[in-house]
């Protein structure tokens, strides 16, 4: 079943975050993509979760324990949050 | 070529304000009951929400009731901990005041006068408020180097000293190789930080390295680092002076080493960890072998302590896994520029006291970090040389070298 235009839009809206944060071309963010191969260093994700917390007025929560390694990881914790913040 | 001068360098005074009170005998108290100065924020000091729920402000220093009205005007909370560590550093060196107007002053900062200008910045850009004129000689980094040349008249070379979280272990590293070259008889070196304003706070949040529940080095389900304020400073002689005027040497300073990553901005390199405490093992003429205590640069960060036990691998072999290692960034915080001289004072106590201090909220052995960091409980253990480790952001790394007497 294709996704609903809504969940596109907020990937898109993701990558674009991830692209600023990060200064990489949002073209090369594919999902299955590591951080690694990308050069996403760790100064850059946090860049980058800076830009998507402004971008959906959003916090996201500090936890260490969940290895964020390719561009699937990050769309998933923050698609995680954003659901829950619509549901709560 | 002459051959350099190289003269024995001892420690004879120690000054140190933290969250563990306002003194050195309240901080080896409480590294020796394993009393923690870490606790939860307090709202009311702050103008808005914090994510961080616990820091480790300083405990047990009444500013005005030190330094009066007048001289409080002039200093900002970092340059308060400095003079009033110098002052308790001075008052037990005994050294007398002439021997002081030859004197080096060098104090290390990470950010200099922060609450000043966050006060200031929030008044002049809310408020429109007019700037106090004192602010420029508040905020300079180097205000707190001169607040305490003024205050005992030390004319010699005195400058601040700035490398993020190890500015003190440079700046005492630097004041060692003066004493020891030759340069001066007297320093006094060491190191503080006031970095508890709102702003800063935020900024700290912002870069996603602060704990959500406290500091606990090498423990595994750490969460990150405690930011904590304070200041450290020590009194350094050239050994024979000291002897002279009969003087305590309290420990002896035998090396020093610091090396840059030139990596990463804050990923930490076991290679830069590593070959600083090579270079300070080679300063100071040590074999591995005859360390038996470290203090860990130990900030409770996922990633500095799997870093830092792999350079202690790389570095000590086998004997890694005998020494006694402490965290005490678990019982003071993490006090940026001021940690390496507040943990040279934890380094000196151990030595002394003969007592390895505990590593503070350990809750499970990490794989990642299985060198004895003494869990939650300090033991008795005799120390002959201990290193005391400073591994700054920006991969600047500092470690001295330090010999019981």
């Amino acid at each position: 079943m294709p996704s609903p235009p809504e969940a596109d839009d907020v990937d898109t809206r993701i990558l674009a975050a991830i692209a600023r944060g990060a200064h990489v071309d949002v073209a090369r963010l594919a999902p299955d993509a590591t951080l690694e191969s990308l050069a996403i260093t760790s100064l850059d994700v946090v860049n980058a979760l800076f830009e998507i917390e402004d971008e959906f007025k959003i916090e996201v929560p500090m936890e260490r324990d969940e290895p964020l390694a390719t561009v699937g990881d990050v769309l998933a914790k923050v698609r995680g949050i954003l659901a829950a913040s619509s549901n709560g | 070529m002459a051959e350099a001068v190289r003269r024995r360098v001892a420690l004879t005074g120690r000054g140190c304000v933290s969250s563990l009170g306002g003194s050195i005998a309240e901080l080896e108290r409480a590294l020796h009951e394993g009393r923690g100065g870490i606790v939860a924020v307090d709202p009311a000091r702050y103008p808005g929400p914090l994510r961080l729920p616990v820091l480790a402000p300083v405990t047990g220093f009444d500013p005005l009731a030190r330094f009066g009205e007048k001289r409080l005007a002039q200093l900002d909370p970092f340059a308060q901990f400095a003079l009033g560590a110098a002052r308790e550093a001075v008052a037990e060196a005994g050294v007398d005041p002439a021997a002081l107007s030859s004197a080096a002053v060098l104090i290390g900062t990470g950010g200099g006068g922060q609450c000043t200008i966050d006060d200031e910045a929030l008044g002049l850009y809310r408020d429109g408020a007019r700037v106090h004129p004192l602010t420029v000689p508040r905020v300079m980094a180097s205000s707190a180097t001169s607040q305490i040349a003024i205050d005992f008249g030390c004319r010699g070379p005195a400058f601040g000293v700035t490398s993020a979280c190890a500015s003190a272990t440079h700046a005492i590293g630097l004041a060692f190789q003066m004493v020891r070259a030759g340069l001066v008889d007297v320093a006094l070196a060491g190191g503080a930080e006031a970095p508890l304003s709102y702003g800063s706070l935020r900024a700290w949040e912002a870069l996603r390295v602060t704990a959500t529940d406290t500091c606990r080095p090498f423990s595994r389900g750490r969460t990150g680092m405690v930011l904590g304020e304070g200041g450290g400073v020590f009194v350094l002689e050239a050994w024979e002076v000291a002897r002279a005027r009969g003087a305590t040497v309290l420990a002896e300073i035998v090396g020093f080493g610091a090396t840059a990553d030139a990596g990463d901005l804050v990923h930490p390199d076991p290679a830069g960890m590593a070959a600083a405490m090579r270079a300070a093992l080679a300063d100071g003429g040590l074999r591995p072998e005859e360390v038996d205590h470290v203090n860990a640069h130990g900030t409770g960060t996922a990633t500095n302590d799997a870093c830092e036990t792999r350079a202690l691998h790389d570095v000590f072999g086998p004997h890694a896994r005998r020494l006694a290692i402490s965290a005490t960034k678990s019982a003071h915080g993490h006090t940026l520029g001021a940690a390496g001289a507040i943990e040279l004072a934890a380094t000196v106590f151990a030595l002394r006291a003969g007592f390895v201090p505990a590593t503070l909220n350990y809750t499970a052995p990490d794989p990642a970090c299985d060198l004895d960091c003494t869990p939650n409980a300090g033991r008795a253990r005799e120390l002959r040389c201990a290193l005391s480790n400073s591994f700054a952001f920006g991969g600047l790394n500092a470690v001295l070298a330090v010999r019981s007497v």
